[in-house]
């Protein structure tokens, strides 16, 4: 009953607008800004009830009680703390440079927005549905770090601009596993449409096709999205806050707020590529496509999380180290492993 | 590839105190280190001499707050030295109890620091958890978790009933299997020893040069415990291992830390099982003659050095003190060259600077 929820909400009110004689114009961009407003509620929803779920979920690790005051368990803390941050002066120091100082955190937050364009939430619930959607993923995500690049250059302090060359050394790494190991999933898949390569996971899930390719992502994505162990450019001891070290007020909330929205497109990647998509396990299919979608998504982020409060920040020699000489040949071989792999399922087959 | 300055401090997240290191950069390689100090001078050493030497006591033991007992301490073994007071034998093993128990605190919070600047705030959290059990006990026996207040002219302030003296026996057990647990964790875990490993080199022959002292000076391989060289209160009648370790880096700085605290429990219970009874103070007001003396003492940072001089009335005429952070801070420059940015305040922290009490 709940499968076709929003699809049944956005026919019905199609046929409505029909109905009632608009230009066809009208209705396409109509229902297509309510697509863009229903994302960007999911986004900053998530983002503000993850931000608490990360502070109780480190609590539970650490033995503590975290947020616990404002509203009941504290679950409104995130709300207003924001609200603090919206109340605050916006301070610009005197040495900046102005524009890009103060196009960073409004750039930064349009990127995790493009990129829920082509994720598909459930059963016929794409925004669009791009026939190069893992390849639009993987050109958008890298370009977050010409933001952070942007804010950490433009901000005249040497905290940031460490941060900033931190995040490029990381990106320049790190992408390379990445977009090879999701190469695996695309050639298993036979497409880089992202609903075809959830449709492809109808009977069996990528994470048993390709559980190295799964791990080789699972780190990489941590390391792009600047997650512990490879938060090397916040570095919180080390470069005070890197990048965001300048900024205060909303400017800072949009970069924190941006943060979190990159950690839950990560856990959606895994959730896509490797678990499945929105596809119920075990034909369990009285559960919503869209519900499944969300309960593997916070799945994936209580495994990041659990990463994040168990491991430490390490340095940025090792972090370099460990993606050029472990992460890029392993990912290699298992390139070339799924290729002969599939010639000889192929070749058996027909 | 130029050099360039990244300042640290005197604010800096990593750091406790306030304190400001100009550090030469090339990439993210250091290159050279400069150290200004001077941001918590609170003129205490003129205070201390404006006031008379009962007054001192309390004030000596808010110089600092994690070795806050070994001012006191060394304080008064100064003064009875010129006044040529014999305390109590009690007293004496009352004075390394309370001595024994601070350095517990400040060692698992220097540990815990350590945890917090390599990221592993777990660690961090659990490791405070673990030393909650020390303040506890401090706060039962003393009444402060902090400040002691332990220790007075010719004596200690405090003595321990046979229910105390359980309740110690107990709080120490209770902290054994914990803190093997962190043990291991420091010596073991393969990302701490990642961060940890080879970072802030001192070699033996540099740490004699620049003469260290307390655990950076054992993390070397140099033994300089004044508990074993010239052995005060009641350490001549105790039996006191010294940790060493030959790493030379800053693992070698945290595990010797993490020994001691399993040495200090040791000590305190050889005092607990030969406790002699007796008073805890002398009965007397003693009068203080004019002369001088030296009195040195084992803080958890290294070697505690009070000169005192007094002409006879009841306020010193003089009273200096050389503390451990102040011998150590200069081998930074020693440890610092060749690192990465990332280790500029675990080395910081690896010689558990105390500014407080080198600025007075």
């Amino acid at each position: 009953m709940g499968e076709n929820l929003f699809v049944g909400m956005a026919k019905g009110l199609r046929t409505w607008l029909e109905s009632n004689h608009f230009l066809p114009i009208v209705t396409d961009v109509f229902l297509m800004l309510l697509a863009v407003v229903g994302v960007l509620g999911f986004l900053f929803l998530n983002a503000l009830f993850l931000i608490y779920y990360d502070r109780k979920f480190g609590a539970w690790v650490q033995a503590r009680l975290g947020p616990n005051r404002v509203g009941p368990r504290g679950i409104f803390q995130t709300v207003a703390d924001t609200l603090k941050l919206f109340a605050k002066e916006i301070f610009i120091p005197n040495n900046v440079d102005r524009w890009p100082y103060l196009l960073a955190p409004v750039l930064i937050f349009t990127i995790p927005v493009m990129l829920f364009l082509v994720i598909p939430f459930g059963k016929g619930m794409v925004p669009y549905d791009l026939n190069l959607g893992v390849l639009y993923l993987v050109a958008v995500t890298s370009v977050e770090t010409i933001v952070l690049w942007m804010a950490g250059w433009s901000s005249n302090n040497k905290y940031s601009l460490l941060g900033a060359m931190r995040s490029v050394a990381q990106m320049l790494s790190y992408e390379m596993p990445v977009i090879f190991a999701m190469l695996s999933v695309v050639m298993m898949a036979g497409s880089m449409k992202l609903s075809d390569i959830v449709a492809a996971q109808q009977k069996v899930w990528f994470i048993f096709l390709q559980p190295v390719g799964f791990l080789i992502y699972f780190i990489a994505v941590n390391a792009e999205f600047k997650r512990t162990p490879f938060d090397l450019v916040e570095g919180e001891s080390e470069i005070i806050s890197g990048p965001y070290t300048e900024y205060s007020g909303m400017n800072f909330a949009l970069f924190f707020l941006a943060e979190y929205t990159n950690f839950m497109i990560g856990a959606i990647m895994v959730t896509t590529l490797f678990l499945g998509g929105w596809n119920a396990p075990f034909g369990w299919t009285f559960i919503p496509s869209w519900l499944w979608f969300i309960i593997k998504m916070y799945f994936v982020i209580t495994l990041y999380m659990w990463t994040r409060w168990t491991f430490l920040r390490i340095r940025i020699d090792q972090m370099l180290n460990f993606a050029w000489k472990f992460l890029l040949p392993v990912s290699l071989v298992n390139i070339f492993v799924t290729g002969v792999g599939l010639y000889l399922y192929r070749m058996i087959r027909w | 590839m130029s050099t360039y300055t990244i300042p640290v401090g005197p604010l800096h997240v990593a750091l406790e105190e306030p304190m400001y290191f100009q550090v030469q950069v090339e990439g993210e390689t250091i290159v050279g280190l400069e150290i200004t100090a001077g941001h918590v001078h609170r003129g205490l050493e003129y205070l201390a001499m404006k006031r008379n030497i009962y007054q001192n006591l309390t004030l000596l033991e808010r110089l600092c707050s994690l070795c806050s007992n070994n001012h006191p301490f060394t304080y008064c073994m100064a003064l009875e030295k010129i006044a040529g007071i014999k305390i109590p034998e009690r007293a004496e093993y009352l004075r390394v109890i309370a001595d024994e128990i601070k350095r517990i605190a400040s060692n698992l919070f220097n540990i815990a620091m350590l945890a917090h600047i390599i990221g592993f705030d777990s660690l961090f959290m659990h490791v405070m958890e673990v030393r909650e059990i020390v303040q506890d006990t401090k706060e039962t026996i003393y009444g402060n978790r902090m400040d002691l207040a332990a220790n007075c002219i010719g004596g200690v302030k405090y003595d321990l009933s046979d229910e105390k003296i359980k309740y110690l026996i107990k709080q120490l057990d209770k902290l054994k299997k914990p803190l093997e647990e962190i043990i291991d964790i420091y010596m073991n875990n393969k990302f701490v020893r990642a961060r940890t490993e080879g970072v802030g080199i001192l070699p033996k022959d540099e740490a004699l040069r620049y003469g260290v002292v307390g655990p950076v000076a054992r993390g070397s391989g140099v033994n300089n415990d004044v508990r074993v060289k010239s052995p005060y209160a009641a350490y001549d009648r105790l039996k006191v291992n010294v940790p060493l370790e030959t790493g030379c880096d800053v693992r070698a700085r945290a595990i010797v830390r993490l020994r001691e605290i399993q040495e200090a429990i040791n000590i305190i219970q050889q005092c607990l099982k030969d406790l002699p009874d007796g008073p805890t103070c002398i009965d007397y007001l003693p009068e203080i003659p004019a002369g001088e003396a030296v009195a040195k003492s084992e803080a958890p940072r290294g070697e505690l050095i009070y000169y005192l001089r007094t002409n006879g009335s009841d306020i010193p005429e003089r009273i200096k003190w050389r503390v451990p952070t102040y011998m150590n801070w200069e081998a930074l420059k020693v440890m610092m060259p060749g690192n990465k940015v990332a280790d500029i305040p675990l080395i910081i922290n690896s010689i558990d600077p105390c500014i407080s009490c080198t600025e007075r």
